[in-house]
């Protein structure tokens, strides 16, 4: 039914089909154009919704991703073993006590090294062996830490791994030390390697461009890295497994 | 460098935790802020993202990738929310926040208070309870509808895939609650009353 005069108006389904865009019927903007009465009711439909714009969504707390995340794994366990390691990754305050870690253990190790005083009670060399030990275990940790992130460097892009890598390089540095002074040259010289690597790592650009990474990755390749960290890492976990031999 | 959604997926299928969490970072957000609009509260909107997307990651092996992931993510939020709209429709009128809550955010409450001043409503916390109000009118498939057309641009025929329904129930879901907001406006503006499709005689 049009109005009096004959001329047939727009619909509200078909001005809100206009509004979204959606499909409508062919010539309804150019009566738009001509209509004073629909062009009007069509600006009070554009008000309206305008209006409902002011619904805006409040911003999510700066942790929300985090939140969401651990909300996530606490309610799905298949989740959690997946990603155990990588929380162990993502959380770098974890990793800060690496290298204070590695200090305080490389400072026990060498201070019992380094004592003169002569030990005779039945557990006497025992103290060494526990230093030693302690110093494995350290090493062991750091290296499976290494490993870790050179895997995943191999996989993708330099986010998390920046700080992971500085976090870690002190640490190396105080190993690679230690095992230059205990005449450890295939250690050393490992640990050296890869403190080349974190030090790459630690020091790459906010956004390293692809050839960046790649190259990277095909210097860690090249240098058999991750297989030498790897098989290091296993022959001092194996080593750690041995039962300590007490002096008496 | 961003790693594409497509390969977050595959990574997660073939066992990368990790690759979940990328996803989970790079949509949370977006998924809150729907949800929000669906449910009108905070507390809700995390229920629905949390679920959301321990559904992605419970059913990602169904996933075929012949949608994508935001997608198929908001369209299992959008699902989650409807269900938790409908029951909420048994218990009486939720409102956005505890602020609001305790204001009654009721279009008679308003209307009983006096003729709004326009540019008061324009500016003030009054025209989002004008809103509040009208999505609260809706029904909640209406509200979905109406939510992923109007604040997420979302194309008819999707949402109508997303909620199950024909191309033409969705959008006569958006038209009624379009129609919603409109009379709410209306009767606290005192606008022009809206030719219905019966007078313009089509």
């Amino acid at each position: 039914m049009a109005d009096e005069s004959g001329i047939r108006h727009i619909t509200e389904e078909e001005m809100i089909c206009h509004y979204y865009g959606e499909e409508s019927p062919g010539g309804l903007q150019a009566h738009l154009d001509e209509c004073r009465q629909c062009s009007e009711e069509f600006s009070t439909l554009k008000r309206a919704m305008a209006a409902v714009d002011s619904f805006a969504a409040p911003n999510p707390p700066p942790d929300f991703e985090e939140r969401t995340w651990r909300a996530i794994v606490q309610r799905d366990g298949s989740l959690a073993g997946r990603a155990a390691w990588w929380r162990r990754l993502l959380f770098p305050k974890r990793l800060m006590w690496a290298g204070g870690l590695a200090a305080m253990v490389i400072g026990a190790f060498l201070a019992g090294r380094l004592s003169i005083t002569p030990r005779v009670t039945e557990t006497a060399a025992a103290p060494e062996a526990v230093r030693e030990r302690l110093l494995v275990a350290a090493l062991s940790d750091h290296l499976e830490q290494s490993e870790r992130l050179l895997l995943e460097i191999d996989n993708s892009e330099l986010n998390d791994e920046r700080q992971v890598a500085e976090n870690l390089l002190a640490a190396n540095r105080l190993y690679r030390q230690t095992a230059a002074l205990e005449g450890k040259s295939s250690l050393a010289t490992t640990l050296d390697d890869l403190e080349r690597v974190l030090t790459d790592v630690a020091h790459a650009p906010d956004r390293p461009t692809a050839a960046q990474v790649r190259q990277l990755q095909a210097r860690i390749e090249d240098q058999q890295l991750l297989f030498k960290v790897q098989m290091l890492g296993q022959r001092l976990r194996q080593l750690n497994q041995q039962p300590i031999e007490r002096k008496g | 460098m961003d790693v594409s959604d497509a390969a977050l997926v595959a990574q997660t299928q073939a066992g990368d935790g990790n690759a979940f969490r990328v996803l989970v970072e790079r949509h949370s957000r977006k998924i809150y802020r729907l949800a929000f609009r669906l449910t009108g509260n905070e507390a809700d909107a995390e229920d629905v993202v949390q679920e959301a997307f321990l559904k992605a990651y419970r059913n990602l092996g169904n996933f075929n990738g012949q949608s994508q992931f935001s997608s198929w993510i908001y369209s299992i939020a959008s699902n989650h929310a409807l269900d938790l709209l409908k029951s909420r429709k048994r218990r009486p009128v939720q409102s956005l926040t505890e602020e609001q809550e305790s204001s009654g955010p009721q279009l008679t409450n308003l209307l009983a208070s006096g003729t709004p001043d326009p540019e008061r409503l324009a500016s003030g916390n009054e025209m989002r309870q004008v809103i509040v109000v009208a999505l609260d009118e809706m029904t909640p498939q209406e509200r979905v509808a109406f939510t992923l057309r109007h604040f997420e641009g979302r194309c008819m025929e999707e949402i109508g895939a997303s909620l199950q329904l024909t191309t033409g129930a969705t959008r006569n879901a958006v038209f009624r609650a379009v129609q919603k907001v409109r009379r709410a406006l209306h009767l606290v503006e005192g606008g022009p009353p809206w030719r219905t499709k019966a007078e313009s005689g089509t």
